[in-house]
């Protein structure tokens, strides 16, 4: 039994039950009543971010979710990360896709312990997924967890996994105005990447015009440019998770 | 963008509390929404009439209050209103990321009989 969701197994469908509010139960039938307080919807899934936070907290983990369009270079950044960093910090996956572990496959080559979780027809990977996804993972064991998001700029904004960053990677090949066209989820961004630099002159990219609008759409964010393909740019990219990984590390001791 | 599942997550809440109040119509349920939780309210009123069919929500007033954008302006010390993609401060110009209302996706309050 898991004591924090309450699930019996691993890997199932389910409704939780939803529970915890005060319920006024007398009643006289043909007059409407009020039922219930107020009740946020996505309730379950920030208390169980909230609960894959303290636990990579407690094991001083630095988790990164990194989200996109689909085709926009995720796995190819990760691979690259894996390369360069496995020999020097200790690094897994988690990839979500609606289906095939073929991205798994990929980070597993390039040197990490990688989990797939196949969704089925989600659209995004929630805090639940993650939650269980761990049963398979040893946090003690590692310095950095990679989340690979379904590729989707729209519904994994709203879904909290526990990360400490936020990334989201648009490419060149996608236009410059992708960050005002996806506003929510550029609005929650710790880190922008720019990637496929090496195609920007194929594709005729605005390379000013897509900054502009990043700074306007993710005001907070730390912006890369980065080619995972040639490895141009990747170095700051890595730089930035080694010092977070670093001070994770110090803040658990 | 999932509607549908958020509109199956707040039908299995409006229907246990219904139950346990014992009631047999779902009169009104009244939501807030932030323009940032990336909830289409039509969408969600389509998929809770089609969820609801031959339940005690099958009639019910499906009420949303949207609740804007707000940001924290530090140089101001003041909370503004803004549109997603421009986070400026209309007193001094500042950019904010700041989020202070507008990520809401609340139930909050049903009525029954």
């Amino acid at each position: 039994m898991c004591e924090t969701c309450g699930c019996a197994v691993n890997h199932h469908p389910h409704e939780h039950p939803h529970h915890g509010d005060d319920h006024d139960h007398h009643h006289d039938h043909g007059t409407a009543e009020s039922a219930g307080g107020p009740h946020a919807l996505l309730a379950m899934n920030d208390r169980l971010a909230a609960g894959n936070r303290r636990h990579f907290r407690e094991h001083g983990v630095t988790v990164v979710n990194i989200v996109s369009s689909p085709g926009s270079g995720k796995t190819a950044l990760l691979e690259r990360t894996i390369r360069t960093l496995a020999p020097e910090l200790r690094v897994a996956a988690i990839v979500g896709d609606l289906a095939t572990d073929n991205d798994a496959a990929r980070l597993r080559s390039a040197g990490a312990p990688a989990h797939q979780i196949t969704t089925g027809s989600a659209c995004h990977l929630d805090a639940h997924m993650i939650h269980h996804a761990l049963d398979d993972i040893r946090l003690g064991d590692l310095d950095l967890l990679l989340i690979e998001n379904v590729g989707n700029l729209v519904c994994p904004a709203a879904f909290d996994l526990g990360e400490d960053l936020f990334v989201v990677l648009l490419s060149t090949t996608e236009g410059e105005d992708k960050p005002l066209k996806y506003p929510v989820i550029f609005l929650k961004a710790d880190a922008v990447v720019l990637n496929k630099t090496d195609l920007a002159a194929t594709v005729e990219f605005k390379r000013d015009i897509a900054m502009a609008n990043i700074e306007t759409a993710a005001p907070k964010a730390k912006v890369f440019t980065t080619s995972a393909r040639t490895g141009d740019g990747v170095e700051a990219w890595l730089d930035y998770l080694r010092r977070h990984v670093k001070a994770k590390r110090s803040l658990a001791g | 963008m999932h509607e549908f599942g958020i509109a199956q997550g707040l039908m299995d809440v409006v229907l246990g509390r219904a139950r346990e109040a014992g009631a047999t119509r779902i009169e009104q349920v009244n939501l807030a929404i932030g323009v940032l939780a990336g909830v289409e309210e039509e969408a969600l009123q389509f998929a809770f009439r089609a969820l609801g069919e031959d339940t005690p929500a099958a009639e019910t007033r499906l009420v949303v209050e949207k609740i804007p954008l707000r940001c924290y302006c530090r140089p101001c010390d003041a909370v503004f209103e803004c549109k997603p993609f421009a986070y400026r401060c209309p007193t001094c110009g500042a950019a904010s990321a700041e989020v202070r209302t507008g990520k809401e996706l609340n139930l909050v309050s049903m009525e029954v009989s």
